[in-house]
């Protein structure tokens, strides 16, 4: 445990964790786009930036991505100082121009007092901020099957080629944790189209309701996770079903309690 | 954990006030209710029978939702002994509503996110509000006995 200062506040903390868990357990709101939990920490955003200093410092100060800054013992740190806020409000200013149709950036910028970019906007950007979260997790899960492409400029995420891509496994994990929902995809009945792939979906065995599941999700992950596949075959419902009439049996005592 | 739920499906009379305080409990929007993790599940026995089964999270040993989740959303709470869903890990995937056996997660259409029981933090408010004594949150061994009762009273006989 180290013992650091938050906003005038002590705090303890657990070494090793990155400063933006022990701020955001406190309640304090800091925005950060490009984080999950279930990633490591990548530090794309910089919107998580915060000030940090230290007695020894002098009044000497630091400006540091709080998701990929370690908590350490006797760190003094401000979350909404004014140099932070000025900082933040930069960062938004160019996010609000590259992506000026995004709802997500419109709403964090118009937060800090931003309601229209100061530079020059590019009408026709997409919602995408290159983050690069959705490859972060879909390589992390072992896929691989999207990545930035091109520099500069052009980058953008797309499969190899702008190709239907053989290791995309109709997961839509990319589209669900895109900060912007620049990511979509279709879904229909039991089609679902994401990155010029089409997939069948699972139909549950017994009532045929979509488990909006891929057979290429059920058999990755099955496989993966070490879980028979005959797991994800039926629906919730029908399983309750099952169930209910399973524990019926157990107390009518025509089966014995196993 | 100390103590289990026990389920007695015989006396549930679908009253669905479990589902309620629940769903009050968990609210996802201040100030609105959220996906109960409980649910009464009301089928037809025979052609004058209803059965009402309240169905709740197992808290299972070797979970099939924990299991298959790639992020690892799925944690052991030690203290209160549930298996926790933290959001913050969850990729929306979907996998652990499908795996689940007993279909007790279930996606909240708010929130876009799995629920579970959590056991209320080792309180469960379902219980208190159960008018008929349905279900009730025993000490593990008050429970066990419950549970195989005949066959104890036999081997009492016997002895």
């Amino acid at each position: 445990m180290v013992t650091l200062t938050i906003n005038g506040k002590q705090i303890k903390a657990p070494a090793g964790e990155m400063l933006l868990e022990t701020i955001r357990r406190q309640d304090i709101e800091i925005p950060a786009l490009c984080h999950h939990a279930a990633v490591e920490p990548f530090g794309a955003c910089r919107l998580c930036t915060v000030e940090i200093t230290r007695q020894s410092w002098d009044g000497w100060k630091n400006y540091v991505t709080s998701c990929l800054f370690p908590v350490e013992e006797g760190l003094i740190v401000q979350t909404h100082s004014s140099e932070v806020t000025r900082i933040r409000c930069t960062i938004l200013d160019l996010l609000l121009a590259s992506s000026p149709n995004s709802r997500v950036i419109q709403d964090l910028a118009s937060e800090y007092g931003i309601l229209a970019s100061s530079y020059v906007v590019d009408a026709a950007g997409d919602d995408c901020i290159l983050c690069g979260l959705c490859t972060r997790v879909c390589s992390e899960l072992g896929m691989n099957a999207i990545a930035t492409v091109e520099r500069g400029r052009l980058k953008k995420v797309d499969t190899p080629f702008s190709e239907p891509s053989a290791s995309c496994i109709g997961c839509t994990i990319c589209a669900q944790v895109c900060p912007t929902g620049h990511i979509r995809f279709e879904e229909r009945g039991l089609k679902r189209k994401i990155w010029y792939k089409e997939f069948k979906l699972i139909a549950c065995s017994e009532c045929g309701r979509s488990l909006k599941l891929t057979p290429e999700m059920k058999q990755y992950f099955s496989e993966r996770q070490q879980l028979p596949e005959d797991y994800l075959e039926q629906c919730a419902d029908c399983k309750q079903k099952q169930t209910v009439d399973r524990f019926n049996r157990i107390i009518d005592r025509s089966e014995e309690v196993i | 954990m100390e103590n289990r739920f026990h389920v007695r499906p015989e006396l549930c009379i679908a009253c669905k006030s479990c589902e309620l305080a629940c769903a009050f409990t968990h609210s996802s929007l201040q100030g609105q209710p959220g996906k109960s993790r409980i649910n009464i599940k009301v089928i037809k026995a025979d052609e004058s029978r209803l059965i009402n089964t309240p169905l709740i999270c197992l808290q299972c040993d070797e979970a099939a939702c924990a299991t298959i989740c790639p992020t690892n959303a799925l944690q052991w709470n030690l203290e209160t002994g549930a298996l926790v869903h933290h959001d913050l890990r969850c990729v929306r995937c979907h996998l652990c509503v499908a795996a689940c056996p007993f279909g007790n997660i279930y996606f909240d259409p708010v929130t876009d996110y799995p629920v579970k029981c959590d056991l209320c933090d080792g309180d469960p408010m379902c219980v208190k509000f159960c008018p008929s004594g349905a279900i009730t949150w025993l000490p593990l061994t008050e429970a066990e006995v419950n549970r195989i009762q005949p066959e104890i009273n036999e081997e009492a006989d016997t002895d």
